[in-house]
């Protein structure tokens, strides 16, 4: 998990990625950081986010992504 | 009708069950939804807003948002959308600009009266529905910020009247059924989405909403929960859809009725993609502007490929053609085209407190473009280039859109601009500049363009560039090109 959020805080630094809960519905991340995140975790962790996933509830806090990577793997 | 509420109060008695608004998680029928811009309404005058202020409000991309814009129509306020990104000091500039008495927001800033969205849907659910005559069709029904790529940008005041006739041009160019759900992606402060909403309203269909493309798995649930026949897209937000789930879109071709995309060109690579996938979908394109709005469209699934096609005029809009002194002429030529003007019930009121731009822009009654364009055989519009892109090789004029059109035919290159550089004796010389692929061989490039182009057309020098400078929507920065071919000369 640690390493996971490392991930994506380099993807967008300076947001509190261990206890935010609401990073898309508060607009702290944008489009382009959702397809940053997205590619990053097919590069690190070759997981291809199938399309139905994608979508704000799996994004909104960094758990709710690690335990979708996870299941996913 | 007069107002695009006229036909929410209507379809909220003739098919009250109807759904008119849907999210993910929420929806409302056209019942419902009229009385929550009447509740609305009771509310946002309890909270001190009266007729004729001017109020601004953060586009949240939801259905609160579209009560709340259609209460404060409903109460004769002028809206005056703003995106739901825009900065705290851009609000206040915004709102200095357009007199605004206070900004309804999901989020306060400094410097201009808030309101909170969410007290005013906490407010609507204990307030009455409120009971005021409608507004006319003469009336102003909203001011909507341009975001042109240079220059300042402009409040565009629209009536309730270009509302409905821009509506009509929606439904009528996309041959919209009745029963159809048409998903929005697309931000409901500018034109484009905002107009599709309200074409389905006159149309008394479904709109879903979706905040951008990005979160792709919400387009396939839309998709399935309400049985979505269409969708209003940017060419943006298909790049998103291929490049987020691939062909799986192909699952629903017999499914989209029609797919319209606006607001910036279409690549060709996507068109044929989308062509390929969607074989019994209607296509369609439109070109107009927030003054002026779908003026013209283009069914690009059923059309022959004509270069610069915009398609046919549509049904309120009116086409009309002058010179560069403003002279009225006749349709045009390939040889001698002419400039777009549009009129029309679609045409905007004027600029917001700018009567100079207003009269320079609206003349008797029609929006003067820079558009160079003429009416073929088959009465569909062809654009030639812009009037300021035009170059004039030795009294020659040369439009670099056909000439980038017919040079990206060419296999080894991956793009190109064509522009010109300052010449003493012909006042300009063309230039074409290049990004190579593998393989390119100008000799060979020039042999493909002389085979296809008069030769005056031809480029004097080619330029070879990494990349060429374009606006965000993919239009080529011609200053810019110009600027990249004389320093390369």
């Amino acid at each position: 998990m640690k390493e996971f959020i490392e991930m994506l805080k380099k993807i967008k630094p300076n947001v509190d990625f261990e206890n935010e809960e609401a990073l898309v519905d508060d607009g702290i991340l944008e489009s382009l950081d959702i397809i940053s995140i997205i590619s990053e975790i097919a590069d690190k962790y070759g997981v291809v986010i199938p399309s139905d996933e994608i979508i704000p509830d799996n994004f909104n806090s960094a758990i709710a992504l690690y335990e979708l990577v996870e299941d996913l793997k | 009708m007069d107002t695009i509420l006229h036909y929410i109060q209507g379809y909220a008695q003739s098919q009250l069950d109807t759904l008119a608004v849907c999210e993910l998680r929420k929806s409302l029928t056209y019942a419902e939804y009229w009385s929550s811009i009447r509740k609305a309404a009771t509310a946002l005058q309890s909270m001190g807003i009266s007729s004729g202020d001017h109020v601004m409000l953060r586009c949240t991309q939801n259905i609160d948002y579209l009560v709340v814009f259609s209460a404060l129509q409903y109460m004769k306020a002028l809206v005056v959308p703003i995106e739901k990104t825009t900065s705290a000091e851009r609000a206040v500039e915004i709102g200095g600009r357009v007199d605004a008495s206070c900004l309804i927001t999901d989020k306060a800033v400094d410097g201009i009266d808030c309101i909170r969205l969410k007290d005013v849907i906490e407010c609507m659910k204990n307030s009455e529905e409120a009971e005021m005559e409608l507004p006319g069709e003469t009336d102003r029904s909203m001011l909507l910020f341009t975001t042109g790529t240079t220059g300042s940008s402009k409040g565009v005041v629209m009536t309730h009247r270009g509302d409905v006739g821009i509506a009509g041009n929606v439904i009528e160019g996309t041959a919209m059924k009745k029963e159809n759900v048409e998903i929005i992606p697309m931000p409901l402060n500018h034109s484009f989405g905002i107009r599709r909403y309200q074409s389905d309203m006159v149309n008394g269909g479904t709109v879903c909403l979706m905040d951008g493309m990005v979160f792709i798995g919400t387009l396939w649930k839309l998709m399935e929960k309400y049985g979505a026949t269409s969708m209003a897209i940017s060419p943006a937000s298909l790049g998103m859809i291929f490049h987020l789930s691939d062909e799986r879109i192909a699952d629903y071709a017999g499914q989209l009725d029609y797919i319209q995309i606006g607001s910036a060109p279409l690549a060709e690579s996507d068109k044929e993609k989308l062509l390929r996938l969607l074989p019994d979908t209607r296509l369609y394109n439109f070109y107009g502007s927030s003054e002026a709005g779908c003026a013209c469209i283009l069914e690009f699934s059923g059309n022959g490929n004509k270069t610069g096609c915009i398609g046919r005029p549509t049904v309120n809009s009116v086409v009309r053609f002058t010179d560069d002194e403003g002279n009225v002429v006749e349709n045009g030529s390939p040889e001698s085209p002419a400039l777009l003007s549009w009129g029309g019930s679609i045409v905007m009121e004027g600029y917001y407190n700018d009567p100079e731009l207003t009269a320079d822009t609206v003349v008797d009654g029609y929006v003067r473009t820079k558009d160079l364009a003429y009416l073929d055989e088959d009465g569909d519009c062809i654009l030639v280039g812009r009037a300021d892109d035009v170059i004039n090789y030795g009294g020659s004029k040369i439009s670099p859109a056909e000439i980038e059109d017919c040079a990206l035919g060419y296999e080894y290159i991956d793009d190109v601009a064509y522009s010109s550089v300052t010449d003493p004796i012909t006042g300009e010389l063309p230039v074409i500049l290049v990004v190579k692929r593998d393989d390119y061989d100008e000799a060979g490039f020039e042999s493909f363009l002389s085979d296809r182009l008069e030769s005056y057309k031809l480029p004097r020098k080619y330029i070879y560039v990494e990349s060429i400078p374009k606006t965000f929507k993919g239009s080529v920065l011609r200053k810019e090109v110009r600027k990249l071919a004389e320093q390369n000369m």
